[in-house]
């Protein structure tokens, strides 16, 4: 062979395996798709080509699987979590990233090791506790649980961010007159934007699919999507179209949202190291 | 050791045209700098000649091997990078014996003291169990050098080595340089947008621009008869005076009626004139071929460039060092009726009478 | 406000945070281990044990041994198949072009699917009947045709084990991605010149370089895969029997099914341990890296 057809086969190659991985990645999310669209009949059959309806999403709607309530917990629960958590995170980073503190090591480190912990070790103590003060079953007690698993992430994630952006813009409002709080509120907020709504985007995520806590301390009131899912097992065996359109309504928003963010999302990983 | 053909050579990424139709002899032995601003084309000549880069057309010959389609690791040449590509993980003495290692071109054995020898001529026998980031700049361009000529490769390709270096290392590094290549005496293709790099270095040198070698010489030929407007201007600091008007009588007139020198040819209603400021002399007011006005005086300690303003035009030219002047002063100048280059404006090309 | 006591305040907030959602449960977690706790009991918690707890499951309890056992190859497994196929994928990838950038992208969309839906879609993928993969391995492996993977210890585990490394792939592609990106292309360029093959270049040049990365990425996965929980709790719920039961749910089963809060908090302190060095790793590593 000679070495130009070589070199074509090698690339020709290179493309098939990174197709077919790209199925294997794909396909299962596909699949979803088509059995959400698909009649109770049709999913019982390997089908490709079926008649599609909207039958599923009414049906998760409706009573008794009432996804829409869980939609609401979802999105106030994500939403409240990530409100608190990058104000507060932002204002640490700053601080972690342009100050030397006593124990400043040991306390990225300390937040750090809080991100690694396994969730099922945290959870007892707040079970008993929400159980004693009541809050079992709402969605302050889930806002609480998730800021343990967001707020280590957000501020380590910020930091990296805060680090990039080069300190002689601030020091040049600081020399034309700003204090400090003007200058975090004029300079470093609106420079640090684009990261910050990456974060918050994460955030919103990884709150969104958290599945431990929901499942432990929700019960009825403030279930969440995720939690939802097991709605769908039956007696007669799973509900596949019915987990599907479920399934796409939880995971449709996060798609869109980790497309804007896809520019920042290794750095991001990275940095945050959670998921 | 070999001679280095490149025959119709492109390189095309889309539109974008880096290499377009080069041809190029280089000798056996020969030191050959490819001059030109950045984007030239340059470095894609020479990381094609190396193989890292496939040629869209022609062909590229080391010895008496077409290598077209030769791996780089397969056409025995070494290079030089400007970053200088060393291995990090590697201590000095590994990164200079890894292309022996792996080439196993010599026994085992032998590669300590090929190593040894390598670094002894660029002295870096006392680094060689340090890593590369335990070095300064100048040493690790030393450790480049070494890894390329512990062994004999048919060619050098230098890319820009000495453009990380600061200013006074560079002109020692370049010295170093002129002395191993006449030591070790290997056919040797050296990229650099440093004129005095190339002038300094180069048996030949080629200045590019847009992909194309616009001149092909000796250093002296490139200076002193350069073959159109573009070396003309990228050769020589202070660059080359350029002034536009046209010819009458073999009297040189600029666009705003100056008369300025006498010239080889007779008459060109358009043409651009190029002295050398070291060409044009400051004298008395009223007593050269024309008047200016002083407009800066630099004084750069081994001389003073002097801009003076003529109409329209600005006129370099380099005086000594022990002359003042103040801004704004009238002065004559007086051109050397000898040393001026007429060009075409409309294709760029030298102009050159019959009889020159 | 002298920025000395400004530094300190604006910390503050985010530190009692940090304290009041994971480090006093984690210590809170650590007294319940002492006692004996039932929940279903009154008087939360018990009477005092000191160790015994950790004494019964390290001792008495055989089904602790099967969720070390579970998670230990799980760990090794997930870990060792990510790791491996996520290289290969990044090393086909990095190039770059319009094609792989596309590709790219595309490997965002598992990372936004929560684990407990990965769960549910590979039970739904391997159901014997009308599943995709099921019908999948049944053409390339027939042994395998209508078989119920999920009813099979061993096959249920590997289901397990794909979901996870599934879910898992393209992150870790994609940081490794970065990672291979950010290796300076003339080393790599010098070693072809040298001589070295593209075998050569990868073992000799990009391995060594691509190290740190790699450890970042090994340490980080063999964190979360000792801990999954979710897609193991929506995919076999444990089972059969105990085959899939990784310690976060023998955890999960023990506090909340069955109210032996003590001896949960107990073996969720066992957990603790290995992430201590593996946090202690992962810690030295960023820090080495943000330094440099």
């Amino acid at each position: 062979m000679s070495a130009a057809s070589r070199r074509k086969f090698w690339r020709t190659a290179q493309a098939v395996v990174i197709v077919i991985a790209v199925a294997i990645m794909i396909i299962p999310i596909i699949w979803i798709f088509m059995a959400a669209f698909k009649s109770h009949v049709d999913v019982y059959q390997l089908k490709l080509l079926f008649k599609p309806t909207f039958s599923n999403f009414a049906t998760v709607f409706a009573s008794p699987y009432k996804l829409g309530d869980k939609l609401v917990n979802s999105t106030i629960v994500a939403t409240t979590t990530v409100a608190i958590a990058i104000p507060v995170a932002t204002l640490a980073s700053y601080s972690f990233s342009r100050f030397r503190m006593r124990g400043e090591t040991t306390m990225l480190v300390m937040i750090l090791a809080t991100q690694f912990v396994p969730a099922v070790v945290i959870v007892l103590p707040f079970f008993v506790m929400f159980r004693d003060v009541g809050l079992l079953d709402t969605r302050t007690g889930l806002v609480l649980v998730n800021l343990a698993i967001v707020m280590p992430f957000a501020i380590w994630m910020i930091k990296g961010f805060i680090d990039g952006i080069p300190i002689d813009t601030e020091e040049a409002a600081m020399v034309d007159g700003s204090t400090r709080l003007q200058v975090i509120r004029n300079i470093v907020l609106p420079m640090a934007a684009p990261g910050l709504i990456t974060s918050g985007i994460f955030c919103f995520i990884i709150a969104w699919n958290e599945f431990l806590f929901a499942l432990i301390i929700t019960n009825k009131e403030s279930v969440t999507l995720p939690i939802g899912l097991a709605l769908f097992k039956a007696e007669e065996g799973d509900l596949w179209n019915l987990l599907s359109a479920a399934g796409i309504i939880i995971m449709l928003p996060m798609f869109v949202l980790a497309l804007i963010i896809r520019r920042h999302f290794v750095q991001g990983m990275t940095m945050g190291a959670v998921r | 050791m070999a001679r280095i053909l490149l025959k119709n050579i492109t390189k095309r990424w889309g539109d974008f045209v880096a290499v377009d139709r080069q041809s190029l002899d280089i000798k056996d032995r020969e030191f050959l700098v490819l001059l030109g601003p950045s984007g030239c084309g340059k470095t894609t000549t020479m990381r094609m000649i190396a193989g890292l880069e496939e040629p869209t057309a022609g062909e590229v010959w080391i010895g008496d091997r077409m290598v077209n389609d030769d791996l780089p690791k397969d056409r025995d040449v070494a290079m030089v990078f400007q970053n200088y590509g060393l291995y990090p993980h590697m201590s000095v003495f590994n990164n200079i014996a890894y292309p022996l290692k792996i080439r196993k071109s010599v026994p085992r054995s032998r590669i300590p003291e090929l190593v040894n020898e390598a670094a002894e001529r660029v002295e870096l026998v006392p680094f060689l169990h340090r890593r590369p980031r335990e070095l300064s700049g100048g040493q690790r361009q030393r450790v480049a050098l070494a890894r390329a000529i512990v062994r004999e490769p048919q060619a050098f390709l230098m890319d820009e080595p000495l453009s990380n270096l600061d200013a006074k290392l560079r002109v020692t590094m370049r010295a170093e340089l002129k002395h191993l290549s006449h030591e070790l005496q290997i056919t040797t293709v050296y990229v650099t947008h440093d004129q005095i790099e190339a002038m300094t270095l180069a048996d030949r040198i080629g200045v590019m621009n847009e992909g194309k070698i616009r001149q092909l010489g000796t250093p002296d030929e490139i200076y002193n008869d350069p073959a159109n407007i573009f070396v003309a201007d990228f050769i020589g600091s202070p660059s080359m005076n350029l002034i536009s008007g046209r010819v009458e009588g073999h009297q040189f007139v600029t666009v705003d009626r100056h008369e300025l020198t006498r010239t080889a040819m007779g008459a060109m209603s358009q043409a651009v004139l190029g002295v050398r400021a070291e060409d044009i002399h400051v004298v008395a007011a009223g007593s050269g071929d024309v008047d200016g006005q002083v407009y800066a005086a630099e004084n750069t300690g081994e001389n003073v460039v002097l801009t003076l303003q003529l109409g329209g035009q600005r006129i370099t030219c380099k005086e000594d060092r022990y002359i003042r002047f103040s801004i704004g002063e009238t002065v004559g100048l007086k051109f050397d009726s000898n040393k001026n280059y007429l060009f075409d404006p409309s294709t760029g090309d030298r102009v050159r009478s019959p009889g020159n | 406000m002298r920025d000395n006591t400004l530094k300190y305040l604006l910390v503050l907030p985010a530190i009692l945070v940090v304290f009041a959602t994971a480090v006093w449960p984690l210590i809170q977690s650590f007294r319940f281990s002492l006692f004996q706790g039932r929940l279903t009991r009154p008087g939360f918690p018990q009477g005092f044990l000191g160790f015994e707890n950790y004494v019964w499951a390290l001792t008495e309890e055989p089904a602790f041994w099967n969720s070390v056992a579970v998670t230990a190859v799980y760990t090794v497994l997930t870990v060792g198949l990510t790791v491996a196929l996520a290289l290969g994928l990044a090393l086909l990838l990095v190039p770059g072009g319009r094609f792989r950038m596309s590709v790219q992208t595309l490997l965002i969309l598992p990372f936004a699917m929560s684990p407990a839906l990965i769960g549910v879609s590979f039970r739904f993928m391997f159901n014997p009947e009308f599943g995709l993969f099921d019908a999948f391995f049944g053409l390339v492996i027939p042994p395998l045709a209508d078989i119920s993977w999920l009813s099979d210890p061993v096959l249920a585990f590997a289901v397990c084990v794909m979901a996870d490394v599934w879910g898992w792939i393209p992150f870790l592609t994609l940081v490794l991605i970065g990672g291979l990106a950010a290796i300076p292309r003339d080393t790599i360029e010098a070693a072809q010149v040298d001589g070295a093959s593209g075998w050569q270049v990868f073992r000799d040049v990009t391995i060594p370089q691509l190290l740190p990365v790699l450890a970042v990425v090994i340490i980080l996965k063999s964190i979360f895969s000792l801990k999954t929980f979710d897609q193991i709790y929506m995919l076999t719920n444990g089972g059969p029997g105990t085959a899939t039961q990784t310690l976060s749910h023998y955890v999960y089963f023990n506090g909340l099914k069955y109210g032996q809060l003590g001896y949960s908090a107990a073996v969720a302190w066992l957990m603790v341990i290995p992430m201590i060095f593996l946090t202690y790793a992962y810690a030295k590593l960023v820090f080495r890296r943000t330094q440099q």
